[in-house]
C-alpha cells in the first residue's frame, strides 16, 4: 500500500473480541489522536445502548444508523486526526462499507482465529458479570457457530489496508504492533503527536529509567503501615512502583500514557510472574478512577506533567478513590528545580551552571509546584510525611538535579 | 490436444482472479459473461476447491468488483445440482448479497438437503435483513435439529425483540422439539419481552 500523507482518520474494524476497543483508546491516547467508538455514538444519537438497538430494533437497523453515522464521521472536520473503532458487523453493510472505503483514511483490521475468539469470549464470561449471557455461548456448539460467522464475514474485511493478528498476543504487543504500523503508514499524522515519554522508554529496550521504588513509598509498605490490598499506580511509567508494590502482594492497576512504558513493564511483569499487576495505557486526565477502591495510590512526578488545573482534578479523584484509612504517595518537581530556573529566565537563558543540572525530559514538566503548594493540596488528609528537597539523580541521562516535594497522606478514618 | 484444452481450463480461475487484481472491473463482469454458464460453473468450482483462489474470489464479490447476474443463475444451478461446495455456494450468494442473490437463498430454505436447508438459513440471518426474519422464523420448524437451532442463533443474534411477535405466533401450534429452538431463540434474545414469552411456552 502506498503510504498517503493525507490520511487524517484511522479506522480499526474486525472481528468481535478482537481487541479493538480495549486496544484502541490506548492507541489513540499514545499517538495524540483523538478516540471515537462508533457504537457510542450510534447509541447517543438514538440515545439507547447499541445492545438495546439490537435487541429492541434489530440489526439492520443498526446497521443504518451505522452507515449514517460513519458517513458523518468520515465527512465531519471533526472527527479529523482521530482513531475511530468501527462496531464488528459493521463491514457487513454496503453502505458502511462505502463510507469507510476511501483515500483520506487507514484502515485497520484486528483479526483472531475463531479458537482465540471463542477462548476470549469464554473467558471475558467467566470473569464479568456483564457478558454473562453472551449469546453465542447459549448454543450448543458455539466454536462452530463462531467459526462459521468468521469464515464468513472475513472477506467483508478486506477493506482494510493493514492486519494485526492478535492470536497469541497480550493488549500491549497488540497495541505496540498497532502504533508501529501507524507510524509506518501515517508519518505525518503522529509524527507531532508522539507522547514525549515513548521516545525516552525506548531507548534502551534491556534498561529501565528508574531502576528502584521511590524511597518513600518503599518506606511506607516496609514499615507495614499499609497492608497489601489494592494498589493503582498513576502514571507508572515503567513501572518502578507498580513493580515493587506487585512483589509486595499487591493487586496492582498500573496506567500510564506511554505504550512503550506499559509494554516494558508489561514485559517485566511477565518475565517475574507477577499476575496481580495490569497494565492500562490510559490518559490520566481521562481515567476513571474507582471511588473508594484502593488502599494505595500511587502519583509518583505526574502531576507536574499536567497543567495545573487538570493536576487539580487528578488529586480530586484520586482522593476519591482511596478507602477510609487508605494512603497516598505523591511527588511532584517545585519551583527550586533547575529546569524551572531555567524556563523563568527564557528557554536556553539560565546560568551554565543551571543549564547543565537539568533533566534531559525536563521539558516535558508542565507545572512546578511552588513551596508547600503539594501539601496544601491534601490539606484534607493526614499528612504522614512531607519533604521538599533538591537531589541529585544519576538514575537515567547525565548525572542532573530535580526540586522535588514527596508527600504521603492517609484518607481520615470516618 | 486435449491436455492443453485442460490446461487452458484450469488456469483460467486464476485469469479470471489476475484481471480482477488488475482493477479490471468494468471488463470483469464482461469476461464471466463471455465464459457461458458452463464454464463460468467449473471456474466456481475451482474456486471453492481452492482455498487461497477462493478467498481472493470472495474479496472481489464483497468489494462489489463483480456483479454479473450470470454468476447469481450460476450458483443457484449449483446449489440445485451439486451436493458438495454447499456451504461455499451459499456463502457466495451472500457476498454478493443483491436482491436476487437474496432470493435464491430464500428458495433454498425449502431444499430437501439438509445442508442447503442450514447454510441458507445462516447466510440469511447475517445479510437478509428483516424482511427475511419470517423465513428464518419458519425454519424454527424445519425437522432438522440443526436447522432448527441455527434458525433459532439467527433470529437471537440479529432480529432480537423486535421479531418477538413472529416466535409468539408459532407457539399455538409447536411440537416439543421445536419448543426447545423457539426457547434458545428466546434466550439468546434475552429482553424482558423475551422472557415472558419463555415462561408463557413453558407453561404450555
Amino acid at each position: 500500500m502506498s503510504k498517503d500523507p493525507s490520511k487524517s482518520r484511522i479506522f480499526v474494524v474486525g472481528p468481535s473480541a478482537t481487541g479493538k476497543s480495549s486496544c484502541g483508546r490506548a492507541i489513540a491516547n499514545n499517538l495524540g489522536l483523538g478516540y471515537v467508538d462508533v457504537d457510542d455514538v450510534v447509541a447517543q444519537q438514538l440515545t439507547m445502548p447499541v445492545d438495546l438497538v439490537f435487541a429492541e430494533r434489530g440489526a439492520e437497523f443498526y446497521q443504518e444508523a451505522n452507515s449514517e453515522v460513519l458517513k458523518e464521521i468520515c465527512t465531519d472536520p471533526t472527527y479529523e486526526r482521530s482513531l475511530i473503532v468501527a462496531g464488528a458487523i459493521t463491514p457487513l453493510s454496503r453502505k458502511s462499507r462505502e463510507a469507510l472505503v476511501g483515500s483520506s483514511r487507514l484502515i485497520i483490521c484486528f483479526d483472531a482465529s475463531p479458537e482465540s475468539i471463542s477462548e476470549r469470549i469464554f473467558k471475558s464470561t467467566s470473569t464479568s458479570t456483564e457478558h454473562a449471557a453472551h449469546p453465542l455461548l447459549r448454543v450448543k456448539n458455539p466454536s462452530r457457530i463462531i467459526s462459521l460467522l468468521k469464515a464468513f464475514r472475513q472477506p467483508f474485511f478486506a477493506i482494510a489496508d493493514i492486519v494485526i493478528a492478535t492470536d497469541g498476543k497480550s493488549l500491549v504487543d497488540v497495541c505496540v504492533e498497532t502504533i508501529a504500523a501507524i507510524k509506518e503508514e501515517c508519518p505525518e499524522l503522529v509524527q507531532s503527536s508522539m507522547n514525549s515519554f515513548d521516545l525516552v522508554y525506548s531507548k534502551d529496550p534491556s534498561k529501565l529509567y528508574y531502576p528502584n521504588p521511590s524511597p518513600p513509598l518503599r518506606w511506607l509498605v516496609e514499615s507495614g503501615a499499609v497492608k497489601s490490598g489494592f494498589a493503582l499506580d498513576l502514571g507508572c511509567g515503567e513501572g518502578r512502583n507498580a513493580l515493587f508494590l506487585a512483589k509486595q502482594g499487591f493487586q496492582v492497576v498500573a496506567v500510564d500514557i506511554s505504550i512503550e512504558g506499559a509494554f516494558k513493564l508489561h514485559l517485566i511483569a511477565e518475565q517475574l510472574g507477577l499476575e496481580n499487576i495490569r497494565c492500562l495505557c490510559e490518559d490520566i486526565r481521562h481515567f476513571e478512577i474507582e471511588p473508594q477502591k484502593y488502599d494505595l495510590i500511587v502519583a509518583s512526578t505526574v502531576l507536574d506533567h499536567l497543567e495545573r488545573a487538570e493536576g487539580e482534578k487528578a488529586i480530586e479523584k484520586l482522593k476519591r478513590g482511596l478507602k477510609s484509612g487508605g494512603y497516598a504517595y505523591v511527588s511532584a518537581f517545585t519551583t527550586k528545580d533547575p529546569g524551572y530556573l531555567v524556563e523563568r529566565a527564557g528557554s536556553s537563558q539560565g546560568t551554565a551552571t543551571e543549564q547543565t543540572k537539568i533533566s534531559e525530559t525536563a521539558q516535558f514538566v508542565k507545572t512546578y509546584f511552588e513551596e508547600s503548594e503539594l501539601k496544601r493540596k491534601f490539606s484534607d488528609c493526614d499528612i504522614v510525611f512531607y519533604k521538599e528537597s533538591v537531589e541529585e539523580d544519576r538514575s537515567h541521562g547525565p548525572p542532573h538535579q530535580h526540586g522535588i516535594a514527596r508527600l504521603i497522606c492517609r484518607v481520615p478514618l470516618p | 490436444m486435449l491436455p492443453l484444452v485442460e490446461k487452458a481450463k484450469a488456469s483460467l480461475p486464476a485469469l479470471v482472479l489476475e484481471l480482477l487484481e488488475q482493477n479490471a472491473d468494468e471488463k470483469m463482469d464482461a469476461i464471466l459473461d463471455s465464459l457461458g454458464e458452463d464454464r463460468l460453473q467449473s471456474v466456481l468450482l475451482h474456486y471453492f476447491a481452492n482455498q487461497s483462489l477462493g478467498s481472493r474470489f470472495s474479496r472481489a464479490l464483497v468489494l462489489g468488483h463483480i456483479s454479473s447476474p450470470i454468476l447469481v443463475k450460476c450458483l443457484s444451478e449449483l446449489l440445485a445440482s451439486h451436493t458438495e461446495f454447499v456451504k461455499e455456494i451459499c456463502f457466495t450468494l451472500g457476498w454478493i448479497g443483491t436482491d436476487n442473490a437474496v432470493e435464491v437463498l430464500k428458495n433454498s430454505l425449502g431444499s430437501s438437503q439438509e445442508k442447503i436447508r442450514l447454510y441458507a438459513t445462516f447466510v440469511l440471518g447475517e445479510v437478509g435483513g428483516l424482511r427475511m426474519a419470517p423465513f428464518i422464523v419458519n425454519m424454527l420448524q424445519d425437522p432438522s435439529d440443526e436447522v432448527r437451532e441455527m434458525s433459532a442463533f439467527s433470529i437471537g443474534w440479529n432480529q432480537g425483540n423486535y421479531r418477538v411477535d413472529l416466535l409468539e405466533g408459532l407457539i399455538p401450534n409447536v411440537t416439543d422439539e421445536q419448543e426447545k429452538a423457539i426457547k434458545l431463540a428466546l434466550d439468546m434474545i434475552g429482553s424482558k419481552r423475551a422472557k415472558e414469552l419463555r415462561s408463557k411456552l413453558s407453561k404450555r
